[in-house]
C-alpha cells in the first residue's frame, strides 16, 4: 500500500513530463494543467491505496482517459464555435492555425541572448511541433515508452491495446519523427542548422 | 547507434529540455495540484491512521469488492444452514421428549440394548 508520501514523491517526478505530454496532445496550456489536476485527483482518490509501483501505469491511463473526455468536450464545444463563427468575428481556430515553426526564423528572441540558448529553443521548438504533429495514439504510445520509460506491457495496459499494437505505433512513431527531423536538418549527430531542410 | 535509436535519442533529450524550460507559473500549479491530490488521498487512504489492521481491511474491502461479495454470500449462507440445522434439531429433541414422555415403558427402558430382544422373545 503506497503511502501519501510516495504519491507525492511519484506525482513530483511526472508531473511535468505528464504536462508537456498533455500539452502536446491538446495543444493547450491552460486545458492541459487542468487535465494534469484531475488525473491527479483521480489517482489519489481512487488509487491512492494501491502500491506505488502500480502508479505509472496508472495515472498514464487515467491521464489519457481524461484527455479524451477533454476532447469530446471540446468536439461539442467546436461544433457551436463553427456555427457561431458563421456569423463573423474572430475565431478561436486562428490561434490554432498558428505554426511556430513558420515564424522560426524571424520570432527570433532578444539578439544579446546567447546564440546556443536560441538553437537549443529551436530544436525543442522543432521536435515538439513534430511530436504534436503525430497521430495521437503514436503520439501516446512513443511519450509512454521511451519518455515514461515504460516497458511495452506497462504501455499496452495503459493505452487499453495488445502489445503489438504498441510496437507498430511506436516504429511509426519513430520512422514519422526522424522523417521530420531530416526535413529540418537533424542527421544522426544531432542538429546540423535548424531550418535548413524544408 | 542506428537512425531509430539516434532519433528517440536525440527527442527525449529534447523532450527533457523542455521540462526543464517550463514556465515558473506552470510548476507552481503543478505544485499546488500534486499537493491538492495528496491532501485528497488522506481522509481516505490515510485517516485510519495508525489502526493498520482496519485500514488494510478497509483497502482490502474496497479493492476487491467482487471477492468481498461472494465472501459475505458465501458466509450468510453458512450462517443460514447452521441456523436451519439447529431449529430443525430442536424439534426433533423436541419431538422425542414427548414421545418419551407419552410412552407406556420408562425412558431407561430405550436404553437397555436387550430390552428389544426381550420384548421379542415374551411376544412370541
Amino acid at each position: 500500500m503506497a503511502t501519501a508520501q510516495e504519491l507525492s514523491n511519484f506525482l513530483a517526478e511526472v508531473e511535468r513530463r505528464a504536462y508537456r505530454q498533455t500539452a502536446y496532445a491538446v495543444r493547450d496550456e491552460h486545458a492541459a494543467l487542468d487535465i494534469v489536476q484531475d488525473a491527479m485527483l483521480k489517482l489519489a482518490e481512487k488509487y491512492g491505496a494501491r502500491p506505488a509501483a502500480e502508479f505509472p501505469m496508472l495515472f498514464q491511463r487515467i491521464l489519457q482517459n481524461t484527455m479524451r473526455d477533454f476532447w469530446r468536450r471540446q468536439k461539442v464545444r467546436n461544433l457551436w464555435t463553427s456555427l457561431l463563427s458563421s456569423f463573423g468575428g474572430h475565431s478561436a481556430e486562428d490561434d490554432d492555425e498558428h505554426d511556430p515553426l513558420d515564424t522560426m526564423e524571424t520570432g527570433q528572441r532578444s539578439e544579446d541572448e546567447p546564440e546556443a540558448q536560441l538553437e537549443r529553443s529551436q530544436t525543442i521548438a522543432i521536435i515538439e511541433r513534430a511530436i504534436e504533429k503525430l497521430p495521437a495514439r503514436q503520439r501516446e504510445a512513443f511519450l509512454m515508452r521511451y519518455w515514461e520509460d515504460m516497458d511495452v506491457a506497462e504501455t499496452a495496459a495503459a493505452m487499453g491495446c495488445s502489445e503489438g499494437s504498441v510496437k507498430t505505433h511506436c516504429s511509426r512513431a519513430v520512422h514519422a519523427l526522424a522523417a521530420t527531423l531530416q526535413n529540418y536538418g537533424f542527421n544522426q549527430q544531432g542538429l546540423k542548422k535548424p531550418g535548413a531542410g524544408s | 547507434m542506428n537512425q531509430q535509436e539516434s532519433t528517440v535519442k536525440l527527442v527525449v533529450q529534447a523532450l527533457d529540455a523542455s521540462v526543464e524550460d517550463l514556465d515558473d507559473e506552470v510548476i507552481r500549479r503543478l505544485a499546488t495540484a500534486r499537493e491538492h491530490a495528496v491532501s485528497a488521498m488522506q481522509p481516505q487512504w490515510q485517516a485510519a491512521g495508525h489502526a493498520g489492521v482496519f485500514r488494510n481491511l478497509g483497502n482490502y474491502v474496497v479493492h476487491h469488492r467482487m471477492m468481498t461479495s461472494a465472501a459475505l454470500l458465501l458466509g450468510a449462507l453458512v450462517f443460514g444452514f447452521i441456523v436451519t440445522q439447529h431449529v430443525i434439531g430442536q424439534h426433533q429433541l423436541e419431538q422425542g421428549d414427548a414421545f418419551l414422555l407419552g410412552s407406556e415403558l420408562p425412558p431407561e427402558a430405550y436404553l437397555d440394548k436387550g430390552f428389544d430382544t426381550w420384548l421379542q422373545q415374551n411376544a412370541r
